[in-house]
């Protein structure tokens, strides 16, 4: 974490990659929450379709290892 | 010289004389647009009364600004007004509204000019970044020649000035990262915080670029996007906090609380197709470019911004938007095909890719142009110019104008330039008020403020507040059946249900004057809430062959006009009122409803009205 916050740290491809698939599998959960509660809504739709296009940006994004995002 | 073609090769190759001819065909289309676009802002600005819905609430949020007063207020006391949009724009207005009182013209000429900026600020970014005027020109150009940025850029909205302080902090902020010498960076990076603060403080739809610029300085430095995303926080918050308490907590509940509406998916379907349909050939380009820099080379900010752009065009389909809510999307994507056209024509490409750029890049300058066309179908040289071209009025014969976009929910059915009969009518209209004897309760604010009368509410905020049960609308209601307003006059009845309910309970429409292709009612009181209560008491309890006669404090032809619209929920039987009584001074006329019928006759009774009510079933 210190070198995160680092001055020189920039965000790589896969790290970019990571990120992506790990806020995308939550927007899924978000999306499976809310239809859960309260069946099948706008919201869910969308934070459903966000979902699955984030995670399936940050799987092919992984292989790009460490160059700078 | 053609695009991407060298000064020793312009005479020999053939691909030199297409890419010549599409540039000069690029141009040219691109400047037409334009012309067509000034067109319309100056016949705007000539046009003294609201042309786009709501335009007059933003004028009255700068009168309010220039005496000092918020327009952040209750709307359940008199003048049961409040506006629920950021200050900004209004307040850079205020110096106008010293200057020249209220008026439209110069709201229309600041966003106008706005649009103008925005369109230089984005060929400023495709030339520094690509070094290709040609293109940098065309990239201005295109946005401009946009529909949805003609539409809304000239009109006394506050929506383009917040898309031209977005272009300016993107321009500043994309390359602040790299700058070397901290005292610089420092001053690129503060520079371009205020500018995205002030276009957060022009409307609230900027948070999709303040949230791209984050990600992107998170990407290049997360400490860096940490530093910065905390003292513009602490700026933002803190200012609308001190906003929040100078208003006693009504900033809060117009700006933020009021502003969740109804979604329609249906109508941000339609824009999102007709925004491909008609932006398709810079939105191609604009996706490859996003997907190499994703790739094969490093995220701009312009790419992380046309994305974030492009995904909060999803709340278009919220009530009470629309295509306007591309137009942040519409800059972004100038900018990265405009990017992506001058690394064609300009990168290390091997040669063969570059001369197809020659063509390529013009050609789809002129498939967007081709695809956004829009002008007046009359006049002497529209009306010339679209019967050679073969276009007709895509409005009937409601507005003389042409716009290939076509029709979906939520686009604006506006483009045409008014006429002087639209501009007589107004006056007329204002003319109504300014002798009307008391205020009077106007759909749009125009009439009241060129009549120099009190503008009473604001109908599509009422609506907001009253939808997310922020507003009670008792003492409106109780105001229209006190008849405390000399007249009513509307345009779409967009107000809450029980105002309506209200106004058709206690006033009555006596008059429509046409404008600007919409039909302005003019309703005005009826009889005092005693005898409209006696007349439906006497409907309800009449006995079949009884008659009931009652008095009515209205002149005879208002009497008339009254009843019509007292019994609107009967149907009307046997045709035209006939002359009845003594001489035939009376009109009656027959009505029906399930079983029962009824014949009412209307009778001068010197300043009064009698009716005479008769249950003939």
């Amino acid at each position: 974490m210190r070198r995160v916050f680092s001055e020189d740290f920039t965000v790589s491809k896969r790290q970019l990659g990571a990120g992506l698939i790990v806020l995308g599998a939550a927007l899924l959960l978000v999306a499976g929450a809310l239809t859960a509660l309260d069946g099948v809504r706008l919201t869910a739709i969308f934070s459903a379709a966000a979902g699955g296009a984030g995670v399936l940006v940050g799987l092919t994004l992984l292989p790009l290892g460490d160059r700078p995002a | 010289m053609a695009m991407g073609e060298t000064a020793s090769a312009r005479h020999r190759s053939p691909w030199a004389v297409a890419g010549w001819l599409l540039t000069g065909l690029a141009f040219a289309l691109l400047a037409g647009h334009l012309l067509i676009y000034v067109h319309y802002a100056v016949g705007l600005m000539r046009f003294p009364f609201d042309y786009d819905q709501g335009e007059g609430f933003e004028l009255v949020d700068t009168i309010l600004f220039s005496q000092g007063e918020w327009p952040y207020r209750s709307s359940e006391t008199y003048p049961f007004y409040a506006s629920n949009y950021p200050p900004l724009f209004h307040v850079i207005l205020v110096p106008f509204a010293w200057a020249f009182g209220p008026a439209y013209w110069y709201g229309r000429l600041v966003s106008f000019v706005g649009t103008l900026l925005t369109a230089g600020t984005i060929g400023l970014i495709v030339w520094r970044e690509g070094r290709h005027r040609g293109v940098a020109v065309l990239a201005g150009l295109a946005f401009l020649a946009s529909n949805y940025v003609y539409h809304v850029g000239p009109l006394f909205r506050q929506h383009m000035t917040m898309v031209l302080f977005e272009t300016l902090a993107v321009a500043v902020l994309a390359q602040a990262p790299s700058i070397r010498d901290t005292a610089r960076r420092r001053r690129a990076l503060a520079g371009g915080m205020a500018l995205l603060l002030a276009a957060g403080y022009t409307k609230q739809h900027a948070v999709a670029t303040c949230a791209a610029v984050f990600v992107f300085l998170f990407l290049r430095n997360p400490r860096r996007a940490a530093i910065w995303g905390a003292g513009f926080a602490l700026v933002a918050g803190g200012l609308f906090l001190w906003i929040d308490w100078a208003t006693g907590g009504a900033w809060w509940t117009n700006i933020i609380a009021a502003n969740v509406n109804d979604y329609y998916l249906a109508q941000f379907t339609g824009l999102l197709r007709q925004w491909l349909r008609l932006h398709g050939a810079l939105i191609a380009v604009a996706a490859l470019f996003a997907l190499y820099e994703l790739y094969a080379a490093r995220l701009s900010l312009y790419t992380i911004w046309w994305v974030m752009a492009v995904a909060s065009t999803v709340l278009a389909g919220k009530w009470g938007a629309g295509d306007s809510y591309f137009a942040t999307a519409i800059a972004a994507t100038c900018v990265l095909s405009g990017l992506a056209a001058a690394r064609a024509l300009r990168g290390g490409a091997p040669a063969a890719l570059k001369r197809a750029a020659g063509i390529v890049v013009p050609l789809v300058y002129v498939v967007y142009a081709l695809s956004v066309v829009k002008m007046p179908t009359e006049g002497r040289f529209f009306g010339w110019l679209s019967d050679a071209l073969g276009l007709e009025s895509t409005h009937g014969s409601r507005y003389a104008f042409y716009d290939a976009a076509g029709w979906t929910q939520g686009y604006a059915t506006i483009g045409h330039v008014p006429t002087q009969t639209d501009v007589n009518n107004g006056w007329r209209i204002v003319d109504r008020v300014r002798t009307a004897g008391g205020p009077v309760m106007s759909e749009e604010a125009a009439f009241s403020l060129l009549a120099d009368k009190d503008v009473i509410t604001n109908p599509t905020q009422l609506k907001n507040l009253y939808e997310n049960g922020l507003y009670d609308p008792s003492a409106l209601v109780e105001a229209l059946r006190a008849h405390d307003f000399a007249a009513v006059i509307f345009r779409a009845q967009f107000y809450p249900p029980p105002v309506l309910d209200a106004v058709y309970e206690a006033y009555y429409p006596a008059e429509a004057i046409p404008m600007n292709g919409f039909s302005y009612e003019i309703w005005r009181p009826g009889p005092p809430a005693e005898q409209r209560g006696a007349f439906a008491a006497s409907l309800a309890a009449l006995l079949p062959g009884e008659t009931r006669t009652v008095a009515l404090a209205l002149p005879f032809d208002s009497a008339l006009a009254w009843r019509r619209h007292a019994m609107r929920l009967w149907e009307a039987a046997g045709g035209k009122p006939r002359p009845a009584g003594e001489g035939n001074e009376c009109l009656a006329s027959d009505f029906s409803q399930g079983e029962r019928a009824i014949s009412i006759e209307v009778c001068p009774a010197g300043a009064e009205t009698l009716l005479a009510l008769s249950r003939t079933r």
